[in-house]
């Protein structure tokens, strides 16, 4: 066979779909290159002079006036050694005292789930991995490796609604609608009506992410699978509404208004608005950044979003709105766990380098208030010499506005007999 | 799948995608794809012209979507892999350099993406050659083709039989017309490794032809 013949083969091999393919792929790189943002080149910057020139100038500016004693305090007292804020903040308070927004703050620590209340009293929950708030915050779906619970976050320690034993349970989430909680169970995803009935598996095997439900349309999530497609489902039938092409596996998804679906891989943040119409594209390039999380606003309008830079070791804090980033803060280390308060005027930044949380006013005029001492707030007892960040909490979420009354505790493992128990508005 | 689709990051970069600007020789026939409308398709995409992109992925698609096919077996996935290939070149506009030609930079990658796809459908066991000679059969195929149904029919079980390494090589040496320096270049390979896949191959194939022969 000569090699003329075998490219000739080849050429002529049947291609089903090559040219449906095309238009359909034509359409989704049009919107991609209609959609997309250009990444800024790097430009030299003599950040040397000006960096040598920033603390001469800092220097003087704090030994000689007033004004720059005070500076020098506060960054001392806030942020301790060697650590650097972006924005002028108020002032670092030793304690939890007073949440400035209001409703209550769900975090896991490594001894378990408590809730901050606005007061800044705390509750301990339980002996749980991780945990997530119902709608109205009237539930808490709490986790540990062998069982998901619904439980009553204003009792410490107990009133679990309905509990489900399922190994290696993770990554729950509440539907706004209160009536499903989707989870993941090893590598597969679930989905359990809010009461603890009806637990049954929707996917055998999912991507290690949290699926996410759409604000506004009854019991629809959007997963990742194995291959990084992310799939848009109605999560009673398993009927695939749409569904994006394999990427990068994501490190969260989220969505925007109820209309356009985030979705954050650690290069790039994608948002599309059904049916998987790209309608926005950030990169993050390799080589500077990885991003590390990404929480909608209470209202849907925008998104915080946190990038790490590989070349100064600094975590940046992002507001996503209207196709716009706009930098609000930027500090050593890493940020995950982004929370938005319920009014939206507040954003909680959990920075684990300098065992403080953040509460970035993100309205008017930007102001930081930060939060000291995080770590040991949540370890009574422990042994002081524990580095805080091993004990630093994770923040699970800020909810809600509104408190509600709770209704009244259901017997416990009423789920696991099949009963479906009325356990409020949350749990149809 | 992590590490045989990420390129090398060219010094002074700001992003992965995109052609290296180091060196390279590329053969005439690899490098046709870089004619004056390429360059100019590029620079106009570059400027924001939809009409010069859209040529450009006109041009390219046929035999990027082809090649995945080719070495996957599956519509479906060649779709998801061409795409992102392109999607890629979008996310890389800004920063191309015209002067590489497109058409290499554009085969490593839905390449790349296929031998991943393929060895997971391996693992999988959701594509069976018989399905794929099912699903392609020859006799099926419109007319023009100057090869009798049997030939066509050895060729597509030849290419199942290979291992989706060997297949990669053949459809980048026979399909897109690379020299074997070249596709050891876009596959970061030794180039005894791809002569030796290439020998594999063809023999595959070839004992394939011979069989329907007879």
């Amino acid at each position: 066979m000569k090699q003329r013949d075998l490219r000739n083969l080849l050429l002529e091999q049947p291609v089903p779909g090559e040219h449906t393919a095309e238009e359909r792929t034509w359409d989704v790189v049009r919107q991609s290159f209609l959609a997309r943002e250009r990444v800024p080149r790097e430009r030299r910057v003599p950040w040397r002079l000006l960096v040598a020139l920033a603390i001469v100038g800092a220097g003087v500016a704090i030994g000689v006036t007033p004004a720059g004693s005070t500076i020098a305090d506060w960054v001392r007292d806030t942020l301790g050694r060697d650590r650097v804020v972006g924005v002028q903040g108020e002032q670092v308070e030793p304690v939890l005292l007073r949440l400035p927004a209001p409703g209550q703050i769900l975090t896991t620590a490594p001894n378990g789930v408590w809730v901050v209340n606005r007061d800044g009293s705390k509750r301990f929950v339980g002996e749980y991995a991780g945990a997530t708030w119902s709608p109205n915050a009237q539930f808490v779906a709490a986790w540990n490796d062998s069982e998901l619970v619904a439980l009553d976050p204003t009792m410490t320690e107990g009133n679990i609604h309905w509990s489900l034993a399922r190994e290696n349970v993770s990554a729950a989430r509440w539907a706004p609608s209160g009536f499903r909680v989707a989870y993941l169970a090893g590598a597969s995803l679930r989905v359990v009506v809010g009461n603890g009935a009806d637990d049954r598996l929707l996917e055998r095997r999912v991507a290690p992410v949290a699926p996410a439900w759409r604000p506004g349309q009854e019991n629809v999530l959007a997963y990742s699978d194995p291959d990084g497609r992310i799939l848009v489902v109605e999560a009673d039938t398993g009927k695939v509404l749409w569904r994006t092409p394999r990427a990068p596996l994501p490190i969260a998804l989220t969505w925007l208004n109820g209309e356009e679906l985030a979705v954050l891989t650690e290069q790039q943040l994608r948002v599309f608005r059904a049916p998987r119409q790209l309608v926005a594209s950030i990169d993050f390039p390799r080589r500077l950044y990885t991003a590390t999380g990404i929480v909608a606003g209470p209202d849907g309008r925008q998104a915080a979003y946190s990038v790490y830079s590989k070349r100064d070791g600094q975590g940046i804090v992002y507001v996503y709105n209207r196709r716009q980033s706009r930098q609000i803060f930027s500090g050593s280390g890493r940020f995950r766990d982004l929370a938005w308060s319920p009014d939206g005027r507040f954003l909680l930044v959990p920075w684990r380098a300098a065992d403080q949380w953040l509460f970035i006013r993100t309205v008017g005029r930007p102001r930081v208030r930060a939060n000291a001492d995080i770590a040991a707030q949540f370890a009574p007892g422990e042994d002081a010499a524990v580095p805080p960040a091993l004990g630093f909490p994770r923040v699970e979420g800020w909810c809600c506005a509104e408190e509600e009354p709770l209704p009244p505790p259901a017997e416990t493992g009423a789920a696991e007999t099949g009963a479906a128990t009325e356990t409020g508005a949350e749990a149809r | 799948m992590a590490g045989r689709r990420d390129l090398p990051v060219p010094p002074g970069r700001t992003t992965l995608d995109g052609p290296p600007p180091v060196p390279s020789s590329y053969s005439p026939r690899a490098m046709a794809g870089l004619s004056r409308d390429e360059r100019a398709w590029i620079r106009a995409a570059q400027a924001g012209s939809v009409s010069d992109l859209e040529a450009l992925f006109r041009h390219h698609w046929p035999r990027a979507y082809r090649a995945a096919y080719l070495v996957v077996h599956d519509h479906a996935a060649a779709e998801d892999i061409a795409q992102e290939a392109f999607l890629a070149a979008v996310r890389s506009l800004d920063s191309f350099d015209r002067d590489r030609p497109f058409g290499p930079w554009l085969h490593r990658i839905v390449i790349n993406r296929a031998i991943d796809s393929a060895r997971a459908k391996t693992a999988r066991r959701e594509v069976s050659g018989e399905s794929y000679l099912e699903a392609t059969d020859p006799l099926a195929m419109a007319g023009g083709n100057p090869f009798t149904p049997t030939e066509a029919r050895a060729v597509a079980a030849g290419l199942v039989s290979l291992p989706p390494e060997q297949r990669a090589v053949v459809v980048l040496r026979y399909l897109l017309e690379y020299t074997p320096g070249e596709i050891a270049e876009l596959l970061e390979l030794p180039r005894g490794t791809v002569n030796s896949r290439l020998r594999r191959g063809l023999d595959a194939l070839q004992s394939q032809l011979a069989e329907s022969e007879e």
